[in-house]
């Protein structure tokens, strides 16, 4: 006994271990399973320390007493006594509960696969042509050269890049809704926009005020998470919501920048390749009346399609003296007065 | 594999440690010189046979040197020893100098030192030659110090290479301060290196003079944890095998003068050029002349060491300057007072630095600018308030780097690290550190974070 008492830490690091590993190991396919590992390199609890980071707990795990209360609402005196773990855990078995029945509702794994497929599929196209087509008779409108009052009333929204365009590009009358870290994912989550000294939501912040232009530019730091169409269904549906937010305005998404070489070529997940494709399918988005597609990589790349090495230190964003290179860029590339439509009324 | 990895702390240590603790106690080194050679293979298979090769080498010269104990010092003895030396550090110059080479094959410029540390010390006749290849190839590869040092000499090893026990007690003592090094390299040095990278990344001719100096700073401090705290983690391994591993750093910013800071910073490197090179050109005893050309001597084979761009050149110079100064006059003045040598030496060593970290020499000179900006106009579209955020996000890690950057946390954890707050406060460093380590190796981006 004594003896063990002269290796506290031992015994706490062999029983943390054992102990995070055994959460870790029974939550792999659970709440965990977004953080699958390579086993042999990584230990089961680093998936535990993870879920903590993100805020997932280990006893929201399903099958634990505090789920219990999920299942049978009332049945568990844990539920009743405990106000917040009750339905915090319980959302997670209950939602997977509601998504199962849901889920049989609407593909119909059965034999009518294909034909509801099928109907989907051209509805879809069908609506998609029919508004483009025959609600509006506007031209598509062309890009000019502006000068910077161009962009008094335009909102920038979009992660550490448009940060840094807010920081170091001079652009002293436009509204930045950007901050590092961000993607589409939480897009309408995190109160990161600030108005008159205060945080709140990019939805709340965007139904304050109207502009009349809005520049949008995401999708390097989701990379590493989901595909490339779960991306574009979060994306596409961002756009259509600053579409119903800002109605008067005109959306630039905005292509992703790309990376150096050195860091496309090393970099499995964050390279130009996944890039290149986000991009082609963010300006499919682009309809040349409200929505815009521009892509700053005709500004900053070299020959072969990188990021040029002498515009940035850490391969991925430029230098504080280089966002003139963006905002000439972006001068270029206003938007003709509406001609297509004064023809058309 | 680095020691703040999961691969190195939760996959090769602990199945190497079972196997070390397994085996009986003739085999143990043998164990371990193997285990140190994967350790190494993992991380650099290609220049493995280097390794041995200089484990032979240096074996069969440091036998041939002395076959016998009474054959004493001769004209053989010089000129195998020159032999050896040239061998060593002619592959150090090679890969490190020569341009010839495309990388530095890991731990080269360490285990060299080491080797040559021990071959010297036979020719003088301060160790005897070591007689076990098994024993000798041990010292030289032991993984806890492979890498990055610290730079052990021979004769601290050699009894604990005959014959060491771990007891329950040393490990623990052990897996604490493995503990404690990998606090202060992840959560300190890894965090605060990020305002480094942020200052990098807005580049040196568009930062603020407020963020210049907060990024010099912030380098000095991320620097200072990073190596320490893998020096921390290279004894705590050596006395969870039984090796007592000396100490690398002893507070270096609490110095009061450059000459003391670098009597405390990376002090095995420091003792190894004191007792190879300046001791034997003559030290300070042959007048000032000749002390000022042993500095010299000392300070360019220092900046060399660290590597062969122009500004490790200019990071040497600056430094000398500094020591010369302090030879001169400086040090008479400095210690006229308790207050006026801790502001001198955090102002002149977070400087040098600059001249360590940055390897463009332009960008060095940009960057004196910006944390003197009446020297010159090299500024290009500088946000004047770049630094606020900064100054929010990271107060908290400089409060922490300050902190323990003084002796103060070392000297209440020395009064109760036999007590329960003792392990309780390690035990919450091996959380924090586990989330640490956690959070940025998932995250390829931590280094740069959008």
């Amino acid at each position: 006994m004594k003896r063990l008492a002269k290796c506290r830490v031992t015994i706490f690091l062999l029983a943390g271990w054992a102990a995070l590993s055994v959460l870790g190991y029974m939550g792999r396919n659970d709440i965990y399973k977004a953080y699958q590992k390579d086993v042999r390199t990584t230990p089961y609890f680093v998936m535990v320390f993870e879920g903590i980071h993100d805020g997932i707990w280990p006893w929201m795990m399903s099958g634990t007493p505090w789920s219990q209360p999920g299942e049978h609402v009332t049945g568990n005196v844990n539920g009743g006594d405990d106000g917040r773990p009750g339905p915090d855990a319980g959302g997670v078995p209950e939602t997977e509960a509601l998504t199962d029945p849901a889920g049989t509702e609407a593909p119909n794994p059965a034999g009518s696969t294909e034909s509801a497929g099928g109907t989907a599929g051209t509805e879809g196209t069908e609506t998609a042509g029919g508004t483009a087509g025959a609600g509006e008779t506007v031209l598509p409108r062309e890009f000019v050269q502006v000068d910077e009052s161009w962009f008094d009333d335009a909102v920038f929204i979009g992660d550490s890049r448009t940060v840094g365009l807010r920081d170091y590009g001079g652009l002293d009358t436009a509204t930045f809704y950007a901050t590092v870290g961000m993607n589409v994912y939480d897009l309408w989550e995190e109160a990161f926009c600030e108005v008159d000294g205060e945080k709140m939501t990019l939805a709340d912040a965007l139904t304050a005020k109207q502009y009349g232009k809005v520049y949008f530019q995401i999708g390097i730091n989701e990379m590493g998470t989901g595909t490339i169409d779960s991306f574009m269904q979060e994306y596409a549906a961002a756009v259509e919501r600053i579409k119903e937010l800002q109605p008067n305005a005109v959306i630039y998404v905005q292509g992703i920048m790309r990376v150096t070489q050195k860091k496309s070529d090393s970099d499995p997940i964050f390279n130009n390749r996944g890039i290149l494709l986000r991009n082609e399918r963010i300006a499919l988005l682009a309809d040349n009346v409200r929505v815009f597609y521009i892509d700053v990589n005709e500004a900053v790349c070299n020959d072969a399609g990188n990021l040029r090495e002498d515009l940035t230190f850490d391969d991925l964003h430029l230098y504080g003296s280089k966002y003139g290179i963006w905002v000439d860029f972006l001068l270029s590339k206003g938007i003709g007065e509406i001609s297509g439509s004064g023809q058309a009324e | 594999m680095v020691f703040s990895s999961f691969s190195f702390l939760f996959r090769f240590l602990p199945v190497f440690l079972i196997i070390y603790y397994l085996t009986p106690v003739r085999f143990k080194n043998l164990v371990l010189f193997a285990g140190s050679i994967a350790f190494y293979t993992v991380g650099e298979a290609e220049y493995v046979i280097l390794l041995a090769g200089c484990v032979l080498v240096n074996y069969l010269f440091a036998r041939l040197m002395y076959r016998d104990y009474m054959e004493g010092r001769g004209t053989k003895q010089k000129v195998l020893l020159v032999l050896a030396l040239v061998y060593d550090f002619g592959l150090l110059f090679f890969f490190k100098y020569s341009g010839f080479a495309e990388e530095l094959p890991l731990g080269i410029s360490f285990y060299t030192f080491q080797i040559a540390a021990y071959i010297i010390d036979v020719y003088r006749g301060k160790v005897p030659a070591e007689r076990s290849f098994v024993k000798l190839g041990t010292y030289l590869t032991m993984f806890p110090q492979l890498v990055a040092g610290p730079i052990i000499n021979y004769s601290e090893v050699r009894s604990a290479l005959n014959h060491r026990r771990v007891t329950i007690e040393q490990f623990e003592d052990g897996l604490k301060t493995l503990i404690i090094g990998l606090g202060a390299k992840v959560i300190i040095a890894d965090r605060i290196g990020l305002l480094w990278n942020h200052v990098r990344m807005i580049g040196v001719s568009s930062i603020s003079t407020q963020l210049a100096w907060m990024g010099a700073f912030a380098y000095s401090l991320e620097l200072y944890f990073d190596f320490a705290g893998y020096s921390l983690m290279a004894r705590g391994l050596g006395s969870m095998l039984g090796f007592k591993i000396p100490v690398n750093f002893r507070h270096p910013y609490m110095a009061k003068s450059v000459s003391e800071f670098w009597r405390r910073w990376h002090i095995t490197l420091g003792r190894w050029f004191r007792e190879y090179v300046y001791i034997p050109l003559g030290g300070n005893r042959r007048g000032r002349a000749r002390t000022f050309f042993n500095l010299f001597v000392v300070w360019a084979l220092t900046a060399l060491w660290h590597g062969s761009s122009g500004n490790f050149l200019i990071w040497g110079a600056s430094l000398l300057c500094a020591l010369a100064a302090e030879k001169l006059f400086l040090q008479r003045f400095l210690e006229r007072s308790r207050v006026i040598g801790h502001v001198y030496v955090l102002f002149v060593v977070p400087l040098t630095w600059m001249a360590f970290a940055i390897t463009d020499i332009r960008e060095i000179w940009i960057y004196m600018t910006r944390l003197f900006p009446f020297f010159g106009r090299t500024a290009v579209a500088v946000n004047a308030r770049d630094y606020i955020q900064p100054a929010k996000d990271y107060w908290p890690l400089f409060a922490l780097g300050i902190l323990f950057s003084t002796p103060l946390p070392s000297e209440i954890y020395r009064r109760i690290r036999r007590r329960w707050a003792g392990s309780i406060a390690v035990a919450v460093i091996l959380a924090l550190g586990v989330y640490y380590l956690t959070i940025s190796t998932n995250n390829p981006f931590m280094y740069f974070n959008f």
